[in-house]
């Protein structure tokens, strides 16, 4: 059994060959990452190394495994509280209790893409929620230095929409993953990994000749794209608004874009629910994210967005956003 | 299950719960399940006045001098409410 306890700070061992920044940060890495590399302070030091099939095995030997009926993940916490996930044909990864070190795999049929999507999306949330953070499920634009963030189920168009921004000149800070943290000046949200996932006709009309790097799963049709230097950000940015997407369902086709505020009750409730790790339900977590919510809800406004999944809407939603942004900055403007 | 809540009966909000407002309105987590529960407003405010034991003639007079509401109404809804809270083990009601 592995002793998290017994783990010393993840401050670079022999085998931390690489030190990149993602999210704020600092990860030592064994493996090269397509991720920038770590420059300045981070919130938190986080040790990547990886391990054979036999450790992940000894690790979770007798320890039953947990799985939601038709999916291909599996998961289960460990009684020294590591925690083991793995995604049929991506790899296996184990979490230590403190969330100071991932040990990884990945399976022989993986891509790098995949993987490297699982591991610092999924995988690197179970560390940042056992080092003290509540990350979101959330893709976020950058509009004029501002942080814009989506809030949405998978399909509800998070990274269409930020595609769009994209296409018009703004930047990406992170998409699927969001780490936020309070400061002085309001909250500031920071770089994920400059990539962004779409579906291929998606990324035709709005990244034009990005190349994919691969399928994000074999069950997904999304593609996984690399953005380059001027369609990423790489500084953390102030959040001025969330917009949470309603579901392509509760919109008709004729319906006009809507974007209006949500009373406090229902903007906890959205943030709640849109919490990247559902996994990890120790009191100490969810007493932590009872408070960090209500206090992001005090902090950041959030707004229901409604708009017809029309190709070409999309643009007149970026533009209604971008509205709205002067409005939450600058009432006066739009004339209101 | 329905508890019979005398007017001595008296309620406490329960220690494996965290709560945080949300302006006028309460959010709760249930911390043994995981769940949460909402608030509006009334129900705010009693949460509020059962952080510390009351009994159950307290909270409803304090709630009948704070709100202009029909009486009898008011004492239905606030058993209603600590019901609810009770079958959500929310609360820790005695005597």
């Amino acid at each position: 059994m592995i002793d998290s306890g017994a783990c010393e700070p993840a401050v670079v061992t022999n085998a931390s060959r690489h030190v990149y920044g993602v999210y704020g940060i600092a990860l030592y890495s064994e493996i090269p990452l397509p991720l920038p590399l770590h420059e300045q302070g981070e919130l938190a030091q986080i040790e990547l190394r990886t391990a054979p099939a036999s450790f992940f095995s000894d690790a979770i030997r007798g320890i039953p495994l947990e799985r939601a009926s038709g999916s291909w993940y599996e998961f289960a916490r460990l009684p020294d509280r590591s925690s083991y996930a793995r995604w049929r044909t991506v790899g296996e990864f184990l979490v230590f209790g403190d969330g100071r070190r991932i040990v990884c795999r990945p399976f022989d049929m993986a891509s790098a893409e995949s993987f490297y999507v699982y591991l610092l999306a999924q995988a690197l949330s179970f560390a940042l929620v056992k080092s003290g953070f509540e990350p979101l499920h959330a893709t976020v634009v950058v509009v004029n230095g501002n942080g814009v963030a989506f809030l949405g189920d998978s399909g509800f168009g998070k990274s269409s929409l930020a595609a769009c921004f994209l296409d018009a000149g703004h930047q990406l800070l992170t998409d699927d993953l969001l780490l936020l943290q309070a400061c002085s000046s309001g909250v500031l949200a920071y770089p994920g990994p400059p990539r962004i996932k779409l579906r291929a006709t998606t990324a035709r009309r709005f990244l034009g000749d990005v190349l994919a790097g691969g399928r994000m799963n074999p069950e997904s049709d999304k593609l996984i794209f690399r953005l380059d230097g001027k369609r990423s950000c790489f500084t953390p940015v102030p959040v001025k608004a969330v917009y949470s997407l309603a579901g392509p369902q509760e919109v008709v086709r004729k319906e006009q874009i809507r974007s209006e505020p949500l009373p406090p009750r229902q903007s906890f409730l959205e943030l709640v629910k849109n919490t990247f790790n559902r996994r990890i339900l120790d009191a100490d977590r969810l007493e932590r994210q009872l408070h960090e919510t209500a206090r992001l809800v005090s902090l950041v406004p959030v707004r229901k967005l409604s708009y017809p999944r029309v190709w070409r809407q999309l643009p007149s939603v970026r533009e209604a956003i971008i509205c709205d942004l002067q409005q939450v900055l600058e009432p006066a403007v739009c004339g209101h | 299950m329905r508890t019979n809540l005398l007017e001595s009966t008296r309620i406490v909000a329960s220690q494996e719960q965290v709560s945080c407002n949300l302006g006028v309105e309460a959010a709760i987590l249930n911390l043994k399940n995981g769940i949460y529960y909402r608030l509006n407003p009334i129900g705010a405010r009693v949460w509020d006045l059962i952080q510390s034991p009351r009994s159950f003639v307290e909270i409803r007079d304090i709630l009948i001098d704070e709100y202009d509401v029909d009486p009898a109404r008011l004492e239905s809804d606030i058993r209603d409410l600590l019901n609810r809270l009770a079958d959500n083990q929310l609360v820790e009601i005695s005597g």
